[in-house]
């Protein structure tokens, strides 16, 4: 188990710090989460451990994002007031370029349902529909269905963010 | 599954063209998406389109990654883990300690509380001060006393009278009543002999019985006793010979020992004959005459002597740090005294 554990530690950690992150928006602290869910699952000995750990990693990203509201320091997702997005002064342009593009993708994300953005990065983080749909209650065939409406969703936001962009530059 | 429409030919829902993608799909299912894709070119653009959202998905995503990461060793983390749960076990003993005594405290503090109130009920039954209890010391039908005259030994009339409160157990079975002196925090004491018994009222059981007939004698107090001669004692006796004013002193007896150590024992006779004896001395010596004394008189008394007329016998104890002045004498009439003389008085 100890062996099992390990090989999932190196194979997994990159991925459930990533998933953490686009949750809670911030590196180290997703780092720390995601120590904390392997610690966990050291003492806990889960059967099925990659799905049990993406489980406890939504759970704590949950509680995070709680906490973060309660302290006031999150990074807030308009929904649609794009305008008032933080605005980032430029020090280079594709600095400056990378950060818009990486801002617009943030509100994209947060513009979907809790629902889709759920499932969407839990798909991202290579979790299998039966496993999605294990941790979020859907019914199976429903996996497919909300992936396909919340890729759309996504990629549209993104785009008609674009579109204001350049609106507002031109 | 593949949709047909009214012409019999089937197309690939979007979702099924999704979770094809993503390799949801069983190898049956799959080998039918294919086959109709390569029959159906609106199908076969829908899934180009499909997998070009799919992919747009996937590079957006990658934009929100954290950066790079190192994770720490699996080592390291499993140290880390075993600090902290080593910290938790040690928390949870601690925690358990000062559980165990914040336990032990309150169970304290409630068995003192307990201890209290069962203190407080104890006292609450105590005797009470109840002065008119003194006069169900006398008999209803008593003829009017004959009262020796009490005096103090040595008059002060600057010193406040002594007010004695007469006490007495609220329980039938404490054949004892408490008197207590108010001003000089010394105690009186009436020791009955007699065991309550059922069919005697109060009196009978505060008191004692002697012989039917009564004695000038007050019986042989234990040790070595020296009698010194009575003549001439009456009434130019010196005053500090402890003593009830008035009445004649028939027999004073000492018991020799150290500086203040000695006791005195002085018998005076009353009128009817019955003797009253006053023991002064060191506390304990005299309170163990008085038991000696009581016993004697207790294994004498005849079975049914609570119901006979014999007179009843009762010592009256004032205790003023580690001297006792003991009056031992009729009931009635020590009763009387204590009401209306207001208490013996003795200066030490």
């Amino acid at each position: 188990m100890a062996d099992e554990l390990e090989e999932l530690y190196r194979t997994t950690y990159s991925t459930v710090v990533r998933f953490l992150y686009r949750r809670v928006w911030d590196a180290d602290r997703a780092q720390d989460l995601a120590q904390e869910v392997f610690m966990r699952a050291m003492a806990h000995r889960p059967e099925k451990p990659r799905a049990w750990l993406f489980a406890v990693a939504a759970n704590l990203a949950r509680d995070e994002a709680r906490a973060a509201v309660r302290r006031k320091r999150h990074l807030t997702l308009l929904k649609d007031d794009p305008v008032t997005l933080p605005s980032i002064q430029p020090s280079a342009e594709e600095t400056v370029e990378q950060d818009e593009r990486r801002s617009k993708v943030e509100a994209a994300l947060g513009a979907l349902t809790k629902r889709d953005r759920e499932v969407l990065l839990l798909w991202d983080a290579g979790m299998s529909y039966p496993e999605i749909a294990q941790q979020t209650g859907l019914a199976l065939g429903a996996v497919g269905t909300t992936l396909a409406r919340a890729r759309k969703r996504l990629v549209d936001a993104y785009d008609r963010m674009e579109q204001q962009s350049r609106a507002a530059h031109s | 599954m593949i949709e047909w429409n009214s012409r019999a030919v089937r197309h690939i829902p979007d979702e099924e063209l999704h979770a094809y993608l993503d390799q949801a799909l069983s190898r049956s299912q799959c080998v039918e998406i294919e086959s109709h894709l390569a029959e159906c070119p609106g199908c076969s653009a829908l899934r180009d389109d499909t997998a070009g959202l799919r992919d747009r998905t996937t590079a957006l995503l990658a934009r929100l990654g954290p950066g790079p990461i190192l994770p720490p060793s699996f080592a390291t983390l499993r140290d880390r883990y075993d600090a902290e749960r080593r910290w938790r076990r040690q928390w949870t003993v601690r925690a358990g300690w000062a559980a165990s005594l914040i336990v032990a405290a309150g169970l304290g503090w409630k068995m003192n509380q307990r201890v209290q109130a069962e203190m407080a009920r104890l006292q609450a039954d105590a005797p009470i001060a109840v002065a008119p209890v003194a006069i169900r010391l006398l008999p209803s039908d008593s003829p009017p006393l004959a009262v020796p005259a009490i005096q103090t030994a040595r008059p002060e009339p600057n010193r406040p009278r002594q007010a004695v409160a007469l006490r007495q157990p609220t329980s039938a079975r404490l054949p004892v009543a408490a008197f207590q002196v108010a001003d000089e925090s010394a105690e009186v004491m009436v020791a009955s002999y007699a065991p309550a018994s059922e069919g005697t009222d109060q009196t009978s059981q505060e008191v004692f019985s002697v012989e039917s007939q009564p004695s000038v004698s007050g019986g042989n107090l234990q040790g070595l006793w020296r009698n010194v001669g009575v003549d001439g004692l009456e009434p130019s006796t010196p005053s500090q010979l402890p003593r009830v004013p008035g009445l004649p002193v028939i027999q004073v007896q000492v018991q020799p020992g150290e500086a203040g150590a000695e006791v005195t024992a002085v018998d005076q006779q009353l009128e009817d004959g019955q003797l009253i004896r006053t023991i002064e001395g060191p506390a304990a010596k005299v309170s163990s005459l008085i038991a000696n004394q009581e016993a004697e008189d207790a294994s004498s008394r005849q079975p049914d002597a609570a119901n006979s007329t014999q007179p009843d016998k009762m010592t009256l104890t004032l205790r003023q740090g580690d001297r006792m002045l003991a009056v031992t004498g009729p009931s009635k009439v020590l009763g009387s005294l204590m009401i209306s003389r207001g208490g013996v008085r003795r200066r030490y």
